[in-house]
């Protein structure tokens, strides 16, 4: 990636058309009179409306989020003594005493599902939502330390935490089976539509970082407010419970919320081996991709104004 | 002892053993910076009316969420960090940026690194910028050294390959190949700056800003350090270097930016702007007034005493306002004389030793000439200030003004010195921390051979 070549550098910034201008001599600028329109376009040009920089290049950005998010996972778990074991005693403890208070105190049970099975399908995707969103959240303020410092591609920060989280859900995922297979439940075909709820569930989480990681950065609030949803969430989402035990009036509900789209797809997927409801799926997946393109514009208006905020 | 002699296997040798009591000096190549032919090449950084103001309401940030551009003038409790700052900087330049604390220099430093955008007027720089604002950057204490190269290699925007070619010179420059495998955590903070101004000094950004990073590491680094950034400039690259160190600059840089308020108040050579910058802060450190006291004319005599010696502090005291309950006292400090060459005007940072109180009765205003003979102090050789101060009751301090004192002598390196004032007996007393030495730092000693 050394380009030498200032013109193969970047996708050329939309406002600058026509040729390639030449780097104007020191001796010939009065900075009091300039106009930036006259630069080439490997100059970074910064305003109060924003940046307009060289791109930094997709491949780049994509290095840098991946180490990251190897970063995220080394130092989260080298000192302790388990190393990766650790992300399952949390959901493991969840689901043991969750599903103790579900099912013998609010009565519910699997709805066609080995209680079990359809419990750790709920908690797997959970979880995902829990630390994509929250630490996507915490991002940038815990980032406060390189942030003023040096410029680098900001997309990368609210994305890590859910990158991270991809490698938990994955091991999740064969663990779903793995319970699955306990409780005498085998793969059927439905297992090829997995990808489409997990996509979902993926674009949505880092839909949502993207927006909420910016914002609570300029709105301390949030930080209070968005771990209260978080556990709403978890009881309105049906994690410990099937949709099929919520009453038929309230179902509704669940159908607008893609944790619960998603939740429900998985285990129509992956445990009753019975097709997801398509339609819900995709109008569920297309409204993700707008959230996460929405993301991606919102933190392009504001990535700017990031550091005088912290 | 200044000279040693050491038996060897063919007879006698002399040498020069380190001499600890000089004061710690930096020694760097000549260079020819003065007066530097006009730039004729292109430019690399261009700021044209580049205003920076913060709101610092809590409102202020919270507006900021919502994704439109915001102009217009700044909010009326705006803190305005820069002011229409035109300026034009060549391509190959070394500038250095001087200036008190709260000059702008830092936001200077954010507006080029382009972490932040002006609030109005306009950036343009060109190429890719490498910070070195903090060594150690995106360094996390878990991993090792190896791995944080790898991190921080990154986020300069080196690629892979980049590191796998550098990789041996930066592990050479670091010095502490043997670490690499250790966590950072366990590093000294000598050892993260190595490392990390091993890195950031081979990126291949075309731009690089130091910030207050030449003051890191043992003197053997620092001159490596130093030698480093004047290669980079040789080579071509721009350079930016924000440092109180004024001694370091004039070698470093083709050309001075003098910062005051916000604003650029003289740009040229190092020896047209430092002398006059120093010559303006220290007549400023001998008459300073505000809320209604001014301290003029300061002045000690002699300037330089034998340790238990004798030196009488002058100076004209001036109030507008009734302070009852307020004093005049004479101050002597420690770390001033730094300070005033700095031109830093953070008063926190002169650590006062003594404040002698003088009977005077401050509650009408008026003019006082001050006079006092301070005897038989108690100090080791060192660098020492000694002046004016006006207290209030509780002994905060309204407003001070001290001179640079040099208590002649033999220096030892003291951990830390420090005395407190017996008010009853008028007497002071002296207690010493002798403390070891920093392990890495000022030579320790003729152990060598």
């Amino acid at each position: 990636m050394t380009d030498i070549d200032p013109g193969a550098k970047a996708p050329a910034s939309s406002e600058r058309v026509g040729p390639e201008p030449e780097t104007p001599l020191l001796a010939a600028i009065d900075p009091a009179s300039f106009d930036p329109s006259s630069l080439p376009r490997s100059w970074t040009i910064l305003t109060p409306s924003g940046a307009s920089r060289p791109g930094a290049g997709t491949a780049a950005t994509r290095r840098l989020l991946f180490a990251w998010s190897r970063r995220e996972l080394r130092s989260r778990y080298r000192e302790s003594g388990f190393r990766g074991l650790w992300n399952l005693v949390q959901p493991v403890t969840m689901l043991i005493i969750y599903s103790f208070v579900f099912t013998q105190i609010f009565g519910a049970d699997g709805g066609g599902l080995p209680y079990l099975s359809m419990a750790w399908a709920g908690i797997v995707v959970w979880q995902f939502v829990q630390q994509g969103v929250q630490m996507g959240m915490w991002s940038f303020l815990y980032e406060a330390g390189t942030l003023p410092k040096v410029w680098y591609p900001r997309i990368v920060i609210p994305m890590t935490p859910a990158t991270a989280a991809l490698m938990d859900l994955a091991v999740g995922l064969v663990l779903i089976v793995a319970v699955a297979l306990v409780q005498g439940i085998r793969p059927s075909m439905a297992l090829i539509a997995l990808p489409l709820p997990l996509l979902l569930i993926v674009i949505w989480v880092y839909g949502v970082s993207l927006v909420v990681a910016p914002a609570a950065v300029f709105i301390r609030d949030l930080t209070t407010i968005v771990p209260l949803m978080m556990r709403l969430g978890f009881f309105t989402s049906p994690v410990m419970y099937p949709v099929s035990q919520v009453p038929e009036q309230f179902r509704w509900l669940f159908d607008l919320n893609p944790v619960s789209v998603a939740i429900t797809g998985v285990r129509d997927t992956m445990l009753a081996g019975q097709w997801p409801q398509w339609q819900l799926l995709f109008v569920h997946i297309i409204g993700a991709t707008v959230l996460l393109g929405a993301g991606v514009f919102y933190l392009r208006r504001v990535e700017h104004r990031l550091v005088d905020a912290l | 002892m200044s000279d040693t002699i050491v038996e060897g296997a063919d007879g006698e040798h002399t040498y020069d053993a380190p001499d600890l009591n000089a004061p710690p000096t930096l020694v760097v190549p000549e260079v020819a910076a003065i007066n530097p032919p006009p730039w004729n090449g292109p430019a690399a950084i261009i700021l044209s009316d580049a205003c920076k103001w913060y709101d610092e309401r809590k409102r202020g940030r919270m507006l900021s969420a919502i994704p439109v551009e915001r102009v217009g003038p700044p909010p009326v409790n705006a803190v305005r960090a820069l002011e229409a700052i035109d300026l034009a900087i060549g391509e190959g330049q070394s500038v250095g940026v001087i200036g008190n604390n709260g000059a702008g220099k830092s936001t200077l430093l954010r507006l080029v690194a382009g972490v932040t955008s002006p609030s109005r007027g306009m950036v343009a720089v060109n190429g890719p910028v490498a910070s070195m604002i903090e060594l150690g950057l995106g360094f996390h204490p878990e991993m090792t050294g190896t791995e944080n190269l790898h991190f921080a290699a990154g986020l300069l925007g080196m690629s892979p390959t980049d590191l796998r070619l550098r990789w041996d010179d930066i592990v050479d420059f670091s010095g502490i190949p043997h670490a690499l495998d250790q966590q950072v955590k366990h590093y000294s903070s000598g050892m993260v700056a190595r490392l990390g101004f091993a890195l950031a000094s081979h990126s291949d950004a075309e731009i690089i800003l130091i910030d207050e990073v030449l003051s890191v590491g043992d003197f053997d680094f620092q001159r490596r350090s130093l030698e480093r950034i004047m290669n980079l400039n040789r080579e071509g690259r721009t350079t930016i270097i924000v440092t109180h160190n004024l001694d370091a600059l004039p070698p470093l840089c083709h050309r001075i930016v003098q910062l005051e308020k916000g604003r650029v108040v003289a740009d040229g050579t190092p020896r047209a702007v430092i002398p006059e910058y120093v010559a303006a802060e220290v007549k400023k450190y001998a008459a300073t007034g505000s809320d209604g006291v001014y301290i003029r004319d300061v002045s000690i005599d002699p300037p330089a005493v034998a340790p238990s010696g004798s030196f009488t502090v002058r100076g004209v005291v001036e109030t507008t306002e009734p302070m009852p309950g307020c004093n005049i006292v004479v101050r002597v400090g420690f770390g001033a004389a730094l300070m005033a060459w700095a031109g830093e005007s953070d008063k926190q940072s002169l650590e006062r030793l003594a404040d002698e109180p003088i009977d005077i009765n401050l509650k009408q205003p008026g003019v006082w000439k001050v006079e006092a003979t301070v005897r038989n102090i108690p100090f080791f050789p060192g660098d020492y200030a000694a002046g004016l101060a006006v207290l209030e009751p509780d002994r905060s301090e309204i407003m001070s003004s001290v001179v640079p004192l040099d208590v002649l002598g033999p220096r030892e390196d003291w951990k830390s010195i420090r005395l407190a004032l017996d008010e009853n007996n008028e007497k002071l007393e002296h207690e010493v921390a002798r403390g070891p030495t920093s392990s890495e730092g000022r030579p320790t000693g003729a152990s060598s051979s």
